[in-house]
């Protein structure tokens, strides 16, 4: 007969019938979660791949087209917005365990408006790089406005997650000690923000490599 | 995760304890269900009619669904292969034109591998897995719904194309650029890529919702190394599909844009490269192989255990052989690239990755064959067909190994040796082990035995019809036969071996049929069936046949690897009888346990039926449907009303869990 | 029951060991268990390794399965342990030697692979389009079409690209496959070691006609070969008959000269094959016709008959004017 012993030394499986008094581990909506960034992560390591896949295969320069590497001052503070925006939802995460509502509710409406600046600032940089760069000019530009498109299109999907999260606890329906559903976006927000950290290293970083 | 301690398997197992049953009742079952039955009865009750038939969120109904729908497309894609048989059975024949046959063989291998393999095996995952590992439903019921509506959309998207005579005709590995829009204009392979797309969303949804169920709600004492094998398996091959899909929807995508959007992905003129798209399908493509054979070796690991009457040899192997297998299928994509002029070190490397692969097989093949010889054999018919899968894998598995001697590799490849070779591996490997599955869960999914003279007809027939079809290919391709061309010239030497697969392929097409017959004629007239008919080793087999909408009365504690065969696990439905923490009859509940251990952790509210999911697959399905006809904007507003039918959705969770 | 079956499948494996001797016999198969080259014989020699080894797992993978179906049907009891020792030696020890023996042999066949017994004196450049092979050889003006002449015994290097798809060139009796990939230049090498006509295949598929995409590769002496040679590197002869003469003008008169090149006269079109001196080769539309004064006559006049969806349009030629081309056509040899 198996027997798992707990840090405490008690024996925890002979009888597993009883309810904790609290729910505790986590929660089938956290794991969901955990898969989706995986299943996600495994789609950028693809893009991602196939850039440097299709810069290394080709012998010429990169960008293709002389001098037309990327600007960086734009992205740069998009991306960096959008990683601060981890703060507040950090905040978040801890006040939504609390009783009272205010922070929690304040802190989400501060991360949400970091991803919406990140849409706007990437709508910007690129009527920038337009038209030097076009999606249909070469494998280059196919490349930077689709994993830039890709990565900007996953941040609108979590400014989404965190408006319903606003409104929720408007509704006092999360918060207050109500945090599950709070964790779970939050774990997908920090996700965008590390992604953002390898779009731009990959996009437009790399170029000057 | 390996296991964490030695699975414990009962030291005598011909010492096979079978409850006392009254007219096919189990003991346990019949007490635990006149405690609480009545009230669960009517809290698990879904709507009646047309209502229900829409709404339902109820893995057994849906992974009915996913068996029937599934099996519906593998005899449509086995039409096109007798057709195609039909073309080959002479040389020179004219019965089909070549367009028609391009788009038959593209379909057919796109139909069977990714709308029929892979679904069924999730229709056995649906049905079976919450009942093997005791629990009442999948993680995520009206998830659930969705993949298996998207599923079904996804699918007659794809057939939809060839009554419209625009079906693929790139291949089922569509390679570029002989699939961008400058060789093959027209909608056939926008309905490949979108297709592919749409039943990704179906497939990677589903395996997520597989991986949380088994991970989270394990009957309480089913820690990880007492889980069932073919739970080890549907786990495994989830895995691999979270992490084997993406780099399939990112060529697709890519494709997709380069066709419509003149992106320059893959055309070698303006920087992009061919040899992307294989690296990109084949790391889907590899791993792919697995995750249809994974959940067929795990069906098998059910089925020869029961039959032998004791439990599998070398468990802890065959869990590490199952997990190894999903890890390397990653890394040996390559070989299917052999001939494209890699460098030397490559191929060595790839070689080596694939002669790895098939250690885990030899473990796992080893353990069946041990089990078999200190067992004690039950001839049934899903044994005939488990003997038969152990035969036929065998041959696919040899020949795999030859591939790993490169220039042999490329001397075959892409010719009818490989074609033998891989409907050993995926009919021998797949459908065979699907067959014994089907017929050994059959009375548990329809509550009816079937006929035993009749299976062995059936078993006859397919397996000789399968042999005859797939063995003369090998000689077709070492005597110089590529593949994929639709007709040939006499005196090549050829003619012989095509019309022995061709008389092979409609013996296992009449063999199939007769397995159809035998099924109807089940559920017609089939005996009624008990709930343990086997005298098997795991849960499912504790409940009724059908299962009640419930399952179980009383989640029970699992006591082993082997809990109908410890003789405690069944009593313990019947000493939790009265436990409220274990019948959960206040309200659509079951129990959420821990990862590893599988203690218990919470009591979960479980959604009731809506037709949300069905709402929100039309909604996919139409999003599609204007990205195939070019309606970007229409695509757009449809994917906004999405997202507002999602948020619906998940506005209104069953249950808000402080986490 | 599985009696039967297993001895069908005995049956069939001893078809295969039977079927290379039939194959010799018979010379039309592109038979790549017959070989007649270096690369084919190393291919053909790996096989029959692996087949003898094979044999002996399938073999014993099925008496183990089907024995139990037989004897063990009528036990009492049961045999308990759990078998760890007998899978780590039949699953994982056994296998796992065989296994290393293949490897062993798999890198020494790519290493006897990668370069010619003696460097190669010759290069010819093949080019797959849909759905015809285009031959160059280098140092020479001759241009030909899904036929390869290449001299007996010596090796050959091989610059293998595509105009269009990917192709994938193989000769089963010569040499394993090798992709045509579009911007890049597959270099490999052949070499036939029997004097002889050997059938060659397209091998990826390429669209509509992959079907009928084929070759020959004709190996000759020495001598033969740099005859053949010098006579392809020749413009076109001068028509000889009245017939001839009206078939060229009516040649460089009509579409024909756009897409096809006739040396020597003004017919110049690089879409299809080169034409110079196609009265010579065995085989027409790559290999899916005889080439003789009738079947050429059908091809020229509606080729989408033979070969539907190739890109030659039917030619609107009046019953003399078509005479007069193919008597032409047939002269070039």
């Amino acid at each position: 007969m198996t027997t798992v012993t707990t840090p405490a030394g008690r024996e925890s499986q002979r009888e597993p019938a009883g309810l904790p008094e609290a729910p505790v581990g986590h929660t089938t909506g956290w794991w969901a979660m955990v898969l989706f960034i995986c299943t996600e992560s495994a789609t950028f390591a693809a893009a991602l791949a196939s850039y440097f896949y299709l810069r290394f295969i080709g012998s010429g320069p990169w960008p293709p087209v002389a001098d037309s590497r990327p600007s960086l001052l734009v992205p740069s503070v998009g991306t960096a917005v959008l990683v601060l925006g981890c703060v507040p939802m950090g905040i978040a995460v801890r006040a939504a365990r609390r009783p009272g509502r205010l922070l929690a509710w304040v802190s989400l409406v501060v991360t949400m408006l970091t991803g919406v600046a990140f849409v706007v600032l990437q709508i910007v940089d690129y009527r920038g790089e337009w038209p030097d760069s076009t999606l249909s000019k070469d494998a280059y530009g196919s490349l930077f406005y689709s994993i830039t498109g890709l990565h900007g299109l996953h941040v609108a999907v979590g400014v989404l997650m965190v408006a319903v999260l606003v409104a929720s606890t408007s509704l006092r329906r999360i918060g207050g000690g109500e945090a599950g559903p709070v964790r779970i976006v939050a774990m997908y927000w920090y996700f965008l923000a590390v992604l953002a950290l390898a779009v731009y290293g990959t996009v437009y970083i790399s170029p000057y490599l | 995760m390996p296991p964490t301690t030695q699975p414990t398997q009962p030291t005598t197992p011909d010492a096979r304890p079978r409850t006392s049953s009254l007219r096919g009742v189990l003991a346990e079952r019949a007490s635990a269900e006149a405690a609480v039955g009545e009230k669960l009865d009517e809290l698990w009750e879904e709507e009646p009619g047309l209502i229900g038939f829409i709404t339902t969120v109820n893995h057994k109904r849906i992974g009915r669904r996913y068996l029937v729908t599934a099996s519906f497309f593998f005899l449509l894609a086995g039409v096109n292969a007798l057709i195609m048989r039909a073309q080959l059975g002479s040389p020179d024949n004219k019965l089909v034109d070549p367009e028609l046959y391009n788009q038959l063989f593209s379909l057919h291998g796109t139909a069977m591998i990714f709308f029929f393999a892979t679904p069924m095996n999730s229709g056995f995952g649906n049905f079976v897995v919450p009942l093997m590992i005791g629990t009442r439903d999948m993680a995520f019921p009206r998830l659930n719904a969705l993949s298996y509506w998207i599923f079904l959309f996804s699918g007659l998207f794809m057939f939809s194309s060839l009554p419209l005579g625009l079906a693929p005709d790139g291949g089922w590995f569509a390679y570029v650029p002989l699939t961008g829009d400058k060789y093959l204009p027209g909608l056939n392979l926008d309905f490949y890529t979108l297709g592919l797309l749409f039943l990704a969303v179906s497939s990677t949804v589903g395996a997520i919702n597989l991986i949380v169920t088994i991970i989270k709600m394990r009957a309480p004492g089913m820690s990880l190394n007492r889980m069932p094998l073919f739970v080890w398996a549907i786990l495994t091959q989830s895995f691999m599909l979270v992490f084997a899909l993406p780099p399939l929807d990112t060529a697709n995508a890519m494709l997709f844009m380069d066709r419509r959007f003149h992106t320059r992905f893959f055309v070698p003129s303006d920087g992009g490269d061919a040899i992307l798209w294989q690296h990109l399908f084949w790391l889907f493509g590899h791993p792919d192989v697995y995750i249809i054979v994974l959940p067929a070796m795990g069906m098998i690991s059910s089925v020869i255990p029961t039959f032998s009457g004791r439990p599998i040899l070398a468990y802890p192997f065959v869990v590490l052989a199952t997990i190894a297998t999903g890890i390397i299928s990653f890394g040996v994509w390559v070989h299917h690239m052999f001939a494209v002029g890699l460098s030397d070190v490559s191929l060595s490397f790839f070689a080596a990755a694939t002669l790895t692969i098939s250690l885990p097989a030899g473990i796992q093949m080893f353990a069946w064959l041990g089990t078999l010889w200190r067992g004690r054999i039950v001839l049934s018919t899903a044994m005939l067909y488990a003997v038969g899968f152990l035969v036929a894998f065998t041959l696919g598995g040899v020949t795999g190994v030859m591939f790993a001697v490169v220039p042999f590799d490329q001397q075959v490849t892409d010719s009818y040796f490989v074609v033998a070779h891989f409907h050993y591996v995926l009919f021998g490997g797949a459908v065979l082990p699907i067959l014994a599955g089907l017929f050994y869960w059959w009375p548990k999914i329809t509550g009816r035995m079937t006929n035993a003279r009749a299976g062995l007809w059936s078993f006859g027939l397919v397996f000789g019809g399968f042999n005859l079809t797939f063995f003369p290919m090998h000689i077709a391709g070492l005597l110089g036969m590529p593949r994929r061309i639709y007709t040939y010239q006499p005196g090549l030497g050829w003619t012989v071996w095509n019309v022995l697969s061709t008389v092979g392929a409609f013996v296992l097409a009449a063999g199939l049929l007769l397995t159809l017959g035998l099924f109807v004629h089940s559920l017609v007239r089939g005996e009624r069936a008990p709930d343990d008919p086997w005298g098997a080793n795991t849960l499912e087999w504790a409940t009724g046949s059908p299962p009640k909408d419930y399952n179980f009365p009383v989640i029970p504690t699992v006591h082993s690897g082997n809990p109908l065969w410890d003789g405690r696990t069944l009593p313990s439905m019947v000493e939790h009888r009265h436990d409220p923490g274990r019948t959960l009859t206040e309200e659509h509940k079951t129990l959420r346990t821990s990862e590893l251990d599988s203690r218990v952790e919470a009591v979960m509210t479980m959604p009731e039926e809506t037709a949300l999911p069905l709402l929100v697959a039309v909604l996919l399905t139409s999003m599609f449907v204007a990205l195939l006809v070019s309606a970007y904007v229409a695509a757009g507003i449809i994917a906004g009303f999405m997202a507002v039918a999602v948020t619906w959705w998940l506005w209104h969770r069953p249950e808000v869990e402080p986490g | 029951m599985l009696a039967p079956k297993q001895r069908r499948l005995l049956m069939a494996l001893g078809c295969v060991l039977t079927s290379g001797v039939v194959a010799g016999c018979d010379r039309s198969t592109p038979s790549a268990l017959d070989p007649s080259g270096p690369k084919s014989d190393l291919v053909a020699t790996s096989w029959w390794i692996l087949f003898s080894v094979a044999a002996a797992v399938c073999i014993l993978v099925t008496v183990l399965a089907v024995v139990p179906m037989l004897l063990r049907r009528r036990r009492r009891q049961v045999k308990g342990g759990d078998g760890k020792r007998f899978v780590m030696i039949c699953g994982i020890i056994l296998p796992g030697l065989v296994l290393m023996a293949t490897f062993a042999l798999s890198v020494t066949d790519i290493a006897t692979d990668a370069s010619p017994p003696r460097p190669s004196r010759m290069t010819i450049d093949v080019i797959g389009h849909r759905w015809w092979w285009e031959v160059r050889y280098q140092g020479s003006a001759a241009v030909t079409a899904n036929e390869i002449h290449v001299p007996v015994g010596t090796p050959v290097q091989l610059r293998l690209q595509t105009a269009d798809v990917i192709h994938s060139f193989w000769v089963p009796e010569v040499m394993p496959k090798m992709d045509l990939l579009p911007k890049r230049v597959n270099e490999t090498w052949l070499s036939v070691s029997r004097p002889g006509t050997y059938r060659g295949q397209c091998a990826e598929y390429c669209g509509l006609q992959h079907a009928h995409m084929a070759f020959l590769v004709v190996a000759q002496p020495r001598a033969d070969f740099d005859t053949w040679l010098g006579r392809q590197a020749q413009d076109a002869p001068q028509p000889t008959t009245a017939e001839a003469q009206r078939g060229l003008s009516v040649l460089t008169q009509s579409s024909c000269a756009t897409c096809h090149t006739v040396r020597g006269t003004s017919a110049t079109g690089d879409i299809g094959p080169d034409l110079t001196h196609v009265g010579g080769r065995q085989r027409l539309a790559a290999g899916a016709i005889p080439n003789d004064f009738g079947h050429m006559s059908g091809w020229v006049a509606n080729s989408q008959t033979v070969k539907p969806g190739n890109i030659m349009p039917p030619q609107h030629l009046s019953p003399e004017d078509l005479r007069a081309v193919v008597t032409y056509l047939q002269g070039l040899g």
